[in-house]
């Protein structure tokens, strides 16, 4: 029987986010993309921040882990150098990532892990009820900025272009199926694979909603886009808010930090045998 | 003792020393005081030898190398009478006077340039120099530089080798043997091993099956980062020197929530940043080891010294209220030991472990015998074997000792949501009162378990002596040789030890009504032991012995303060 998005789904409660936020879609896109990889359950690690999608892991199925605000990719490093066989997926909202947990991202992509980061950026502080967020453009009110937001925006895509991430897309939430296949691309990707979703928060922004991504979204795959070529996707990285290329802008093959080291070539370190450990060698080489 | 400027490697010569003495089958206890900076500050290492183990430092010397011009003004005055100086004239300013020491000038930066057309050698020349006054035989120094160099290649080695001899040979040319001091190897020495305390805590780590660290460097916890990643291959252990302390204890406490035994070591600072994830082990009860190497503080303080003004940081650290453990080894030995429990103690209580030590022990070196390890076993608590997880498991479990079961990911029947959020047993959030009150006080539960299966204090020492040394960690090492110095002033004095910080380690009020008189020695000003011990076992002891100078204390510091304490 093949799986379906019900595997993947928790029996415990339902997804609390606001009627019509972006976070459904995402959710639906990753439970899809699970299925028609044929994952294991049991086998798949959803680690996420804190913020309204970062409560995923709440209606999975799967090992779910909700961590701290901005600490998940550290966290999720960590749980996939444990157990690199398990599929790991990280999610996290554009505060979560590009804001308080931006130095794990910068460095994530520097190390390469084999790590799904979905960011849903939906350009605001959605559980924190509203404030402008990393991926706000300059002059957007909030409650924390009533007379406009003075700083200019993130570029999530050029920064992660211009910091060795092997896997660069960027997906909206409101296109399912492009989704889906994004996050099965990007699962299929040896290394660290990040996907920028664009996210309405139908709550708090009025501007960036579905009837706005409708019809500036436009797929990269269908307009001759070289996705080896680092130069064009920076051009590419540069086109919103006129429009926002969906798909992947760049791929890279490079080595993944679990390959190039000899101590996971014996299987993940969760299945190494500790109960027998012999340190006299060490007291050797401390000897004279 | 040997002291020079910072880059001019006074750690060289002073590990060859210590080697050596090892390789005479001396036992040796070894500390290094130094300043904040790359080069050009005096630096000293502190070696003391001798055939029995040594307990601490302290600061008289019998033997002094000065390599540079300072060390000579700001210690010759701690050279015991009938001791010995070595120095080079042409590096020192000021008169090098006092008659009841032997002076040994030798030009050790001409010796240096002449042989290995570098002054900087000064140093090899200087420890052939202690080796012939020292009456020992030259060749175990010579294999050492072998041994140290090969690596730079042939030349670097003999040349060395030349300088090391050139400085032997000086003073078998120039001075009669008037010092009366010698290097007798032991007939049958114990197999002995030379590490600091930092080391030590990886070896016990390792022994405990230790398979990730994370860490970002601060002095003076590195050296745990530093050797854990030099026996990472050896071991298969994931090493990581990360961005920040924020990554070094959220990827550890992912390690550990994923199923392997890990690790993060820091100091103040960087403990500091960890404080949030540290509530998150507690709250999704997560196994992980944070390894904390006391600095003074506060903010960047003295970063190169030693101290105890962490306690109460590591004990509270992180909001709200959730079970920890707080460990603190006396001793190289106890280092190793605790390092290994506090992994079994992570994975039985779920929780975060804290190893809290000091520079003074971190980085301080000592000679160990081969430590016994067949005792050593792994417990991992209730994690769950795959066939054990049942149709109704629930991560987080009511139970009677506060424990519940675990599953790690990848286990067939045993995902759940882990979650920082208050939760449900089954880990699903949840902020209704009555179930948030259960697993509340489920969670703190954990705390009573632990206390109850904690070894009691025991009094070191004289059950009937006069007065009783109450201290933690490393100032276990300078006040056991202290009780010795106030014996041969006919003073009696033990010792109450306390390893365990938190939950405080049972037995400390029953200890201290056997005490006739306690005095607290601990190096932070609020004597933060004092205040623990006031509030849970309800003695506030008066008689307090405080140093926060950033200097550990020696043993005579120690004896003589008890002296002016106990004198009527
Ligand atoms: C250390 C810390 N600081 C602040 C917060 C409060 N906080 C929770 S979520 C959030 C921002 C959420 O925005 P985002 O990450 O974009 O996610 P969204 O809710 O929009 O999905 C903040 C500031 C926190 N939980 N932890
Ligand atoms: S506030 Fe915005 S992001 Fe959060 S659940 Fe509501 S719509 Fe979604």
């Amino acid at each position: 029987m093949p799986r379906t998005p019900k595997d993947y789904t928790s029996t415990e409660g339902k997804p609390n986010w606001c009627p019509g936020c972006g976070d459904f879609g995402i959710e639906a896109a990753m439970k899809q993309a699970m299925a028609q990889l044929d994952l294991d359950p049991d086998k798949v690690m959803l680690i996420t921040g804190i913020g309204c999608g970062a409560n995923m892991p709440s209606w999975f199925s799967t090992y779910g882990l909700i961590t701290l605000h901005g600490r998940a990719v550290a966290v999720a490093t960590g749980a996939h150098l444990a157990n690199h066989e398990l599929s790991t997926f990280v999610e996290g909202g554009d505060g979560d990532g590009y804001g308080i947990g931006m130095g794990h991202f910068i460095h994530a992509m520097r190390r390469n892990p084999n790590l799904t980061y979905i960011v849903g950026n939906n350009t605001v502080y959605g559980l924190t009820k509203g404030q402008v967020s990393p991926t706000s453009a300059k002059g957007c009110a909030g409650p924390s900025t009533p007379f406009g937001n003075p700083d200019p925006p993130v570029n999530p895509i050029a920064l992660a272009l211009a910091n060795h991430c092997s896997f660069v897309a960027r997906g909206y939430a409101g296109n399912l199926p492009h989704l889906v296949n994004l996050i099965k691309e990007a699962h299929n990707h040896k290394g660290f694979s990040f996907i920028d979703v664009l996210q309405p928060c139908v709550t708090y922004d009025k501007v960036h909603g579905y009837k706005y991504y409708q019809d500036l979204t436009y797929d990269l795959q269908q307009s001759n886009h070289d996705t080896t070529n680092q130069e064009a996707a920076f051009k590419k990285a540069f086109e919103p808010p006129e429009k926002y290329p969906i798909g992947i802008f760049y791929k890279e093959e490079r080595p993944i930090y679990v390959e190039e080291l000899p101590q996971f070539k014996k299987g993940p370190l969760t299945r190494h045998d500790i109960s027998k450990i012999d340190v006299k060698p060490l007291f050797e080489e401390y000897s004279f | 003792m040997i002291g020079g400027k910072a880059g001019e490697g006074i750690e060289v010569p002073g590990n060859m020393f210590a080697k050596l003495a090892m390789h005479a089958g001396l036992w040796l206890n070894s500390t290094q005081e130094f300043y904040s900076v790359i080069k050009g500050y005096n630096n000293i290492n502190q070696i003391r030898v001798s055939e029995n183990p040594v307990k601490s430092h302290n600061n008289h010397y019998d033997l002094v190398l000065s390599i540079d011009d300072e060390t000579v003004g700001r210690y010759i005055d701690d050279i015991v009478p009938g001791g010995g100086l070595v120095y080079d004239p042409s590096l020192v300013s000021g008169e090098v006077k006092r008659d009841d020491i032997n002076l040994f000038p030798v030009p050790m930066v001409e010796i240096a340039k002449e042989k290995v057309g570098l002054g900087l050698a000064k140093n090899i020349v200087g420890i052939g120099v202690c080796m012939a006054l020292l009456d020992y035989e030259i060749q175990p120094l010579l294999d050492l530089i072998v041994k140290t160099f090969a690596r730079k290649g042939e030349d670097i080695v003999n040349k060395n080798i030349d300088a090391a001899q050139a400085g032997y040979n000086y003073v078998k040319e120039h001075f009669n043997r008037e010092f009366n001091y010698q290097i007798r190897p032991l007939k049958e020495p114990v197999k002995k091993f030379f590490v600091n305390g930092n080391q030590s805590i990886v070896f016990g780590a390792i022994k405990a099956g230790l398979k990730f660290v994370s860490e970002y460097p601060m002095t003076p916890s590195s050296s745990v980062l530093h050797s854990a990643a030099k026996h990472a291959q050896q071991y298969d252990i994931s090493v990581n020197h990360v961005e920040d302390e924020l990554s070094a204890i959220n990827m550890a406490i992912g390690a550990g929530y994923a199923g392997v035994r890990s690790m993060a070591a820091t100091s103040g600072g960087g403990f500091a940043l960890m404080t949030e994830a540290i509530g998150m082990a507690g709250m999704i009860e997560a196994p992980v080891v944070i390894v904390e190497v006391q600095r003074p503080g506060p903010s960047t303080g003295l970063p190169t010294r030693s101290g105890q003004g962490d306690l109460r940081t590591v004990m509270h650290a992180s909001q709200g209220e959730f079970p920890r453990i707080v460990l603190s080894p006396g001793s190289h030995e106890e280092a190793f030991y605790m390092a290994h429990e506090a992994f079994n103690l992570a994975e039985k209580y779920q929780c975060p472990v804290i190893l809290l030590t000091e520079k003074y022990l971190g980085e301080g070196h000592a000679t160990l015998p081969f430590l016994k390890t067949d005792h050593l076993t792994v417990d991992r608590g209730k994690l769950l074997k795959e066939d054990e997880i049942t149709e109704d498991f629930k991560r987080y479990k009511s139970s009677e000792d506060g424990i519940p079961p675990r599953s790690i990911p990848g286990q067939k029947g045993g995902a759940h949501c882990a979650t920082t959020y208050e939760h449900l047993e089954s880990g699903y959030f949840t902020e209704e009162v009555e179930p948030v009150k259960k697993i509340y006080a489920r969670r703190m539960k954990k705390m009573e378990t632990i206390e109850k299966n904690l070894p009691s204090v025991q009094i070191e020492g004289d059950a009937d002596a006069e007065v009783t040394i109450v201290c933690w960690g490393a100032t276990y090492m300078p006040a056991s040789e202290a009780i010795d110095l106030l014996a041969k002033d006919g003073i009696t004095a033990n010792m109450l030890h306390i390893k365990y910080m938190l939950p405080l380690q049972p037995g400390v009020l029953e200890a201290l009504e056997q005490c006739k008189r306690p005095i607290l020695v601990e190096s932070n000003y609020n004597a933060q032991l004092g205040g623990v011990i006031a509030e849970k076992a309800g003695v506030d002891i008066q008689s307090k012995i405080l140093d926060y100078s950033g200097r550990p204390f020696t043993p005579d510091q120690i004896a003589e303060e008890i002296k002016k304490l106990t004198k009527k």
